[in-house]
């Protein structure tokens, strides 16, 4: 079982939303947000908190919970070690996942093809695919999003060899477009 | 050092170069995210011809860790 909290309209989220909604947070969360120096940063930290809150209520009845870090810095619920979740960010709003397995997601807004990113991160099979492919900028961000959602997934992060893992042959992701990005998501 | 790392950085950030210090991070205060990460990593081993190892790449959080690499390995 599994659901995903999508936000993307972080230009009608006003600041004094922001502030009035920073008293439901954990005073660690606080921080981190009042940290972000740019908005959208603080909204996003904002908003995917407040979603997290509402999918562990809706989806495990859960209502108070503690976040831990895992080694490579993957949050996790204290208390709840069969309940798992992951949130993410970027320029064109938030996703938060929430399941009864592990779970990555990974929101991401388009960006341009760059081959020595792409021959940075992607394999052989997914360079080609993007070789022949009559949108590169969609297709690199689709490709992007997917190795991060599995490498969230696994809790490994971005540290590892990215070219290893060949995102168009795990069955276990799904992408989907958005208006100006992707989401995927790896269970 | 610091100075050259900060003019790299700021082709990828909103956030001005007087805003940024070796104390800065990269996802807070940069706005940064992984796909940027990456992308600055290509960048300083483009500028300064050297190999950033994948596992290395999660212990640059910050500004200064950033300084810090490059002064061991550059």
């Amino acid at each position: 079982m599994y659901r995903v909290y999508v936000f993307g309209e972080l230009e009608r989220v006003s600041e004094h939303f922001i502030q009035s909604a920073l008293p439901m947070l954990p005073e660690e969360r606080r921080r981190k947000a009042m940290h972000y120096r740019q908005a959208n940063g603080r909204k996003n930290c904002v908003i995917a908190y407040l979603m997290l809150k509402i999918g562990l209520k809706e989806c495990f009845q859960i209502v108070d919970f503690t976040l831990g870090y895992g080694e490579h810095g993957k949050p996790y619920l204290a208390e709840y070690p069969d309940v798992y979740f992951n949130i993410s960010h970027c320029g064109c709003g938030c996703a938060v996942a929430v399941a009864d397995s592990p779970i990555g997601v990974d929101i991401q807004d388009v960006r341009p093809f760059n081959r020595e990113i792409a021959e940075r991160v992607c394999c052989k099979e997914e360079l080609e695919l993007m070789e022949r492919s009559s949108g590169r900028d969609r297709e690199f961000t689709r490709i992007w999003a997917m190795k991060e959602s599995y490498v969230k997934m696994t809790g490994q992060g971005i540290g590892c060899d990215l070219t290893a893992i060949n995102a168009l042959n795990h069955k276990s992701i799904q992408i989907r477009d958005i208006a100006n990005g992707v989401i995927a998501l790896c269970m | 050092m610091l100075e050259k790392v900060i003019d790299i950085l700021s082709e990828f950030t909103m956030l001005g170069k007087d805003k940024m210090s070796e104390q800065s991070s990269l996802v807070i205060d940069l706005g940064l995210n992984s796909l940027d990460v990456i992308n600055v990593v290509v960048a300083f081993e483009e500028e300064f011809n050297i190999e950033i190892p994948d596992q290395k790449i999660k212990d640059l959080a910050t500004v200064g860790d950033i300084v810090s690499y490059l002064k061991t390995y550059v």
